[in-house]
C-alpha cells in the first residue's frame, strides 16, 4: 500500500464569505495558519508530502492542485490525475480538524482487517441519510445513507481503482458501490473531532488549537512591565506595551502590537498585523490579520475579519440566556453555545462606543 | 483471542532470540494473558519453554532471556480449549519433539482429527484443538512429502478461524503460516521476517508489512516470503505495505480506547458466544435449577447485574432464585443445604467474594454453576457445571462486551429452562440468534445521540437511573457504568421507589435516567417520569425505537429492539457508550479508572 495523502481545501466560502471573501472557508486563518494547514501539517508529518486540492495554490511544503470544477467528486479526480504509483489515496477534508492519530487508526485499521479501505466513523445524533454510515458484519462498510448515528467523519483509505471512477457518480454514490464488492473498513473515532461548517464553529476551534506551551519569539518588544503567563505563543515582531496582561492560553501572532493595561485572556488569538488598543480586554476570539481593536473594547466569544477596524469602545455582549443559577444553552444550528459574541466582517467598520448584542451577526 | 508472534534470521541475532519472542509477547498481552509459551529452533534443536501465568512471570520463571537461536516462534494466551495449564500452553509440538505450533482461533473439527490421529498411533499432550496441526503435519511428512507441502495437506483438512505459525528443527530458517478468519500480519525485515498477530508486533522490527489474507498461506525464511492461495502462488512484493510511523505511535487497533474497542466488538462477541452455546448442556443445567429447593444467584458488580436479569427471567417460571450480593455470603449461609442450586457469575472466575462465597456453599452441599469467561479460571475448576461466555480478553476494566454475553448466556439458559418445561422456544432462539446483527444496529442507531447527551451531562454531578421490572437490572448496570469511568454519582433505584426518599434530591435540571426495556412496565415507569418532571428534573430515557415515549421525555434515545428476551441487553449499549463518551467528554481516561482493578482478588 502507498499512500498519497490528499486534502480538499478548496469549495465555495458560504457563510465564510464573510471573513474569507472569495477563498475557500479552509483559508481562514488561526493561529497564524490557515485551516487545512491543521490537517495537512500532520500528514506531511506522517507521509513526507502532501497534496492539496484548492482553487487559490499558495507557497508552502505541499504540492498544490488546481481544482478545475465543482464539488469533490472533481476535486478528487483532479488529485488523481497528479499520483504516480500510489495504490491508495489518504482523503481528508480541509475543514475538519482531526486528532492526528485518527489518521494512524485508519491505516491501521484497514491493514490489519485486510480491508481494501477504511472510512473514518464519527458519532452524530440525528443525521438521517446524508452522510450516515451503515455497516455490515465485521464492521465493514453496508452504506452512507439511510438510517445511523456514526457518520462520515471527512476522512477515508481508499484504492485508486474506486477513485478512478469518482466522476461517474457521486462521492458517496462511488463509495456505496465500491462497498458492494470491496471491503471497506469502518473505523470509529471517538477522539476529537471538529468539523468548521459554519463561522460560529471557528469558536469552539480555539480551544482544540490553544496553544500548550509558551513560546515567545527572540525579535518581540515585550515591556518589562508586561505580564505573560500560561501557554502563550508571542510570534517575531509582536510589541506588548506596559501593564498588558496576557494569561494563555492565547496566541499574539507577527507584528502585532498589543497596548497597555490591555487584558488578553483564554482562548484569543491574535493575528499578524493586528493591532489592540490600550485597556482592551479580549477573551475567546479571533482577531483577524491587520484589524484594529480601539481603547477600552471588550471583544468575547466574537471573530473579528481581516482589516476590520472598531474604533474604541466597542463591546460585544456574548451571554445568549441568562438562567436562574447559571448560564443555560443556546442551540445553534446543531451544536450549544452558552455564550456567542459578534461577527465582525472583513473590512468592516464599528464605530466608537457601539455595543453589540449576543449572536450579532452570525446569520 | 490469542497472539502469535515468530521471527526468522539468517544467522543468531545480536540481542537474544529469547529476548526478542518475550518483547513481542509483552506486546501481544492484550490479545490474552492466561499462558505464554515460546519455541526455539537452535542448531537444528527445538527447545519449548511454556507455562500458564502472564508473560512476565512465564519469561522470568524460565529465563526466556538467555535462550539462543535463529528462528522462533511464540504464543500468549486465551483459553478456549482446555484450561491454562503447561500441558495446554501454545507452542504445541508433535511426537518426535521436532515440529513446534501456535495458533490463534479455533479449529471445529478437531475432534475428529484427532480421533484418526490417535488411531494412527500419535500421542497428545494437551486439551486443546491446536495440537491436532502438528501431529497432522508429522504424519504427513512420514508419508514421506516435503514439511511444506505436509503443512499445506494439514491445513486443507482443518476448518475453522485460525492464525498458525509452525516451526520444524528439521527445517531450521523456515516458519510456516496460514490464516483463516485470524489477523496474521507479516513484516519484512533486512536479513530476517516476521509473521504476528498485529502491525504494532512488527513495527518494533520492521516497517514494512503484508497482510496475510482469509485463505491464505506460506512461509517465510530470512530473505524470502513466499505465499499461496488455493495452490496459486501470489505475488508478494506489490503488497507490501510502508507503515509510516513506529510503534511507539501505533494505536489500539485503530480505536483511541479499550473500552470504545470493546463496546465496538459486542456483536462479534455475542456472534461467538451464541454459535458456541451447547444446547444439551444447558438443558441438563436447566433441569438442575428446575428441581433445586433453594436456587440463588451470587456475583458482584456487573456479573450480579447479569444475574438479576436472569433473576427477573426465572421468576416467570416460578422459580425463586435468592438474589447474593458475593461479598454478604454470609447472611445467607444458613439458608445453604442439599438439594439447593447456585448459579455464580464471574467474568474472570477469579473474584476473590464469588470464589469464597462458591466454597461455602459447595461445603454445605450446594451444586454450583459457574458463568464465566475464563476457561480453567478458580472458580470453573471449584463448581460442577461450568458455561463459558466466549467474550474473549477484556483489556477495559468497565464490563461491557463481558456484561451483555453474560446476560446472553443466561437468556439462553432461561430458554432451555422454558425449552425442558414443554414450551415452544423457536421465536426466543431466533432472537438470540439475531442479537449480533440487533447490537450492530443499536451502536449504529445510539452513538450519536450518547455522545450528544454525555456533552449535556459532563457538568453534572449526579444522577438517577430509574426502571422497572426486567429494566431495573439494566439501570443499575448503566449507573455503574457512569460511576466506573465518568466519575459521576449515579444512583440505580426502581422507579416507583424513587418517590419513597430519592426524589427529595430533584431539583431544577436534575438528570433522571429511565430504562423503557421492559414492556410490562412502561405505563407505569411513565407516570414516574411525570412526577420528576414535575419537580423540574431533566428527563431521559433509553425508549424502543417508533414508540411515543420518545415525546413524554427531554431526551430519548431510541433502540431498536426485537423481543423482551433481548431488549436488556440492546438497551445497556447506549448506556455503555454514555459512560464512555461521558468519561472522554470530562477528559478521563476510560480503560484505567481510578481506584479499580479489573479482576478483584482481594476480599
Amino acid at each position: 500500500m502507498k499512500i498519497a495523502p490528499v486534502v480538499l481545501a478548496g469549495g465555495k466560502p458560504g457563510l465564510f464569505e464573510k471573513l474569507t471573501g472569495p477563498l475557500p472557508k479552509t483559508y481562514i486563518e488561526v493561529g497564524g495558519k490557515r485551516l487545512y494547514q491543521y490537517v495537512a501539517d500532520p500528514l506531511l508529518a506522517i507521509f513526507g508530502r502532501v497534496y492539496i486540492v484548492s482553487p487559490h495554490p499558495e507557497r508552502g511544503p505541499y504540492i498544490y492542485v488546481e481544482e478545475r470544477g465543482q464539488g469533490i467528486e472533481q476535486a478528487i479526480a483532479a488529485a488523481e490525475t497528479h499520483l504516480g504509483a500510489e495504490t491508495h489515496i489518504l482523503l481528508a477534508y480541509g475543514d475538519v480538524y482531526v486528532d492526528p492519530s485518527a489518521f494512524r487508526a485508519l491505516v491501521e485499521g484497514t491493514i490489519s482487517t485486510g480491508a481494501d479501505g477504511a472510512i473514518l466513523i464519527v458519532p452524530k445524533k440525528a443525521t438521517k441519510g446524508y452522510g450516515a454510515v451503515e455497516t455490515k458484519a465485521g464492521g465493514l462498510l453496508a452504506r452512507i445513507g439511510g438510517e445511523s448515528q456514526w457518520i462520515f467523519g471527512g476522512v477515508a483509505l481508499l484504492p485508486r481503482d474506486i477513485i478512478k471512477t469518482i466522476l461517474q457518480a457521486t462521492f458517496y454514490e462511488t463509495l456505496n458501490e465500491a462497498a458492494k464488492t470491496k471491503k471497506i473498513a469502518t473505523i470509529p473515532w471517538s477522539g476529537v473531532w471538529h468539523d468548521v461548517n459554519y463561522p460560529e464553529d471557528i469558536l469552539q476551534l480555539l480551544e482544540y488549537i490553544a496553544p500548550k506551551h509558551t513560546y515567545i519569539a527572540s525579535n518581540t518588544k515585550i515591556s518589562p512591565t508586561a505580564i505573560i503567563e500560561g501557554p502563550v505563543i508571542v510570534e517575531e515582531g509582536a510589541e506588548i506595551d506596559h501593564y498588558a496582561v496576557v494569561k494563555g492560553p492565547a496566541y499574539i501572532g507577527k507584528k502585532t502590537f498589543v497596548g497597555s493595561h490591555t487584558l488578553i485572556r483564554n482562548y484569543a488569538y491574535i493575528e499578524e498585523d493586528a493591532v489592540v488598543g490600550s485597556a482592551a480586554e479580549i477573551s475567546h476570539s479571533l482577531i483577524g490579520r491587520k484589524a484594529t481593536i480601539g481603547r477600552a473594547s471588550f471583544i468575547s466569544y466574537s471573530i473579528v475579519g481581516e482589516e476590520a477596524v472598531l474604533e474604541p469602545n466597542v463591546v460585544t455582549m456574548a451571554v445568549l440566556r441568562e438562567g436562574r443559577e447559571r448560564l443555560e444553552p443556546v442551540e445553534v444550528r446543531g451544536r450549544t453555545y452558552y455564550k456567542l459574541g459578534a461577527l465582525i466582517p472583513r473590512g468592516a467598520r464599528i464605530p466608537a462606543g457601539t455595543t453589540l448584542k449576543p449572536a450579532t451577526g452570525w446569520q | 483471542m490469542c497472539g502469535i508472534f515468530g521471527i526468522v534470521f539468517a544467522e543468531r541475532p545480536r540481542r537474544n532470540l529469547g529476548e526478542i519472542l518475550r518483547r513481542a509477547l509483552e506486546r501481544l498481552e492484550y490479545r490474552g494473558y492466561d499462558s505464554a509459551g515460546i519455541a526455539v529452533v537452535d542448531r537444528g534443536l527445538l527447545i519449548v519453554r511454556k507455562d500458564a501465568g502472564k508473560v512476565a512471570e512465564v519469561a522470568a520463571r524460565y529465563n526466556f532471556d538467555s535462550i539462543q537461536g535463529t528462528a522462533g516462534v511464540a504464543h500468549t494466551r486465551w483459553a478456549t480449549h482446555g484450561k491454562p495449564d503447561q500441558s495446554n500452553a501454545h507452542p504445541h509440538i508433535d511426537c518426535g519433539g521436532i515440529i513446534a505450533v501456535v495458533h490463534n482461533g479455533i479449529i471445529e473439527n478437531y475432534a475428529e482429527l484427532k480421533e484418526e490421529l490417535l488411531a494412527k498411533g500419535h500421542v497428545f499432550r494437551s486439551e486443546t484443538d491446536t495440537e491436532v496441526i502438528a501431529h497432522l503435519v508429522e504424519e504427513y511428512k512420514r508419508q514421506g512429502v516435503d514439511t511444506f507441502t505436509a503443512f499445506k495437506k494439514a491445513i486443507s483438512k482443518i476448518r475453522g478461524a485460525y492464525a498458525v505459525a509452525l516451526i520444524d528443527a528439521e527445517n531450521p530458517k523456515v516458519i510456516y503460516f496460514a490464516r483463516n478468519l485470524s489477523p496474521l500480519i507479516i513484516g519484512v525485515g533486512d536479513g530476517f521476517n516476521i509473521i504476528a498477530s498485529d502491525i504494532p508486533t512488527v513495527l518494533d522490527y520492521t516497517r514494512r508489512v503484508i497482510a496475510v489474507r482469509d485463505g491464505e498461506y506460506g512461509y517465510i525464511t530470512p530473505t524470502q516470503v513466499y505465499i499461496e492461495a488455493d495452490g496459486v502462488s501470489q505475488d508478494v512484493s506489490s503488497r507490501i505495505e510502508e507503515i509510516p510511523w513506529s510503534a511507539e505511535m501505533a494505536t489500539k487497533g485503530g480505536y483511541p480506547h479499550f473500552m470504545l474497542k470493546e463496546i465496538y466488538e459486542q456483536p462479534e462477541s455475542l456472534a461467538t458466544t451464541v454459535a458456541g452455546l451447547e444446547w444439551p448442556l444447558l438443558e441438563t443445567a436447566a433441569n438442575t435449577l428446575l428441581s433445586a429447593r433453594n436456587v440463588y444467584i451470587v456475583g458482584a458488580g456487573s456479573s450480579l447485574h447479569a444475574g438479576l436479569a436472569f433473576l427477573q427471567l426465572l421468576l416467570r417460571i416460578k422459580v425463586t432464585p435468592v438474589p447474593i450480593v458475593a461479598s454478604e455470603y454470609a447472611t445467607y449461609e444458613q439458608l445453604f443445604d442439599k438439594g439447593d442450586v447456585a448459579v455464580a457469575i464471574s467474568q474472570s472466575g477469579e473474584t476473590i467474594d464469588t470464589i469464597k462465597a462458591v466454597r461455602t456453599m459447595r461445603e454445605k452441599g450446594v451444586r454450583v454453576l459457574a458463568v464465566t469467561n475464563v476457561v480453567g479460571s478458580t472458580i470453573s475448576r471449584e463448581s460442577d457445571a461450568v458455561i463459558y461466555t466466549r467474550a474473549g480478553p477484556e483489556i477495559g476494566v468497565a464490563a461491557t462486551k463481558t456484561f451483555t454475553t453474560q446476560v446472553a448466556t443466561l437468556s439462553a439458559l432461561y430458554v432451555a429452562a422454558l425449552k425442558t418445561l414443554g414450551y415452544d422456544t423457536a421465536p426466543m432462539e431466533r432472537e438470540i440468534k439475531a442479537l449480533p446483527d440487533l447490537v450492530r444496529k443499536t451502536l449504529e442507531n445510539t452513538a450519536g445521540a450518547a455522545k450528544d447527551l454525555a456533552k449535556r451531562l459532563k457538568n453534572k454531578p449526579s444522577a438517577y437511573y430509574l426502571g422497572r421490572g426486567a429494566a431495573l437490572p439494566v439501570a443499575m448496570e448503566g449507573a455503574l457504568k457512569l460511576k466506573e469511568v465518568a466519575y459521576i454519582h449515579a444512583e440505580a433505584y426502581p422507579a416507583g421507589e424513587s418517590k419513597h426518599g430519592p426524589i427529595a434530591l430533584v431539583e431544577e435540571g436534575f438528570p433522571v435516567l429511565f430504562v423503557f426495556s421492559d414492556p410490562n412496565t412502561r405505563e407505569k415507569t411513565l407516570s414516574n417520569v411525570a412526577e420528576m418532571k414535575a419537580r423540574g428534573a431533566y428527563t431521559i430515557g433509553t425508549v424502543p425505537m417508533k414508540s411515543d415515549i420518545a415525546k413524554r421525555l427531554d431526551y430519548a434515545i431510541e433502540v431498536p429492539e426485537l423481543g423482551e428476551l433481548t431488549a436488556p441487553i440492546l438497551h445497556i449499549v447506549p448506556l455503555q457508550l454514555l459512560a464512555y463518551f461521558t468519561a472522554v467528554e470530562k477528559g478521563y481516561d476510560p480503560d484505567k479508572p481510578r481506584n479499580l482493578a479489573k479482576t478483584v482478588t482481594v476480599e
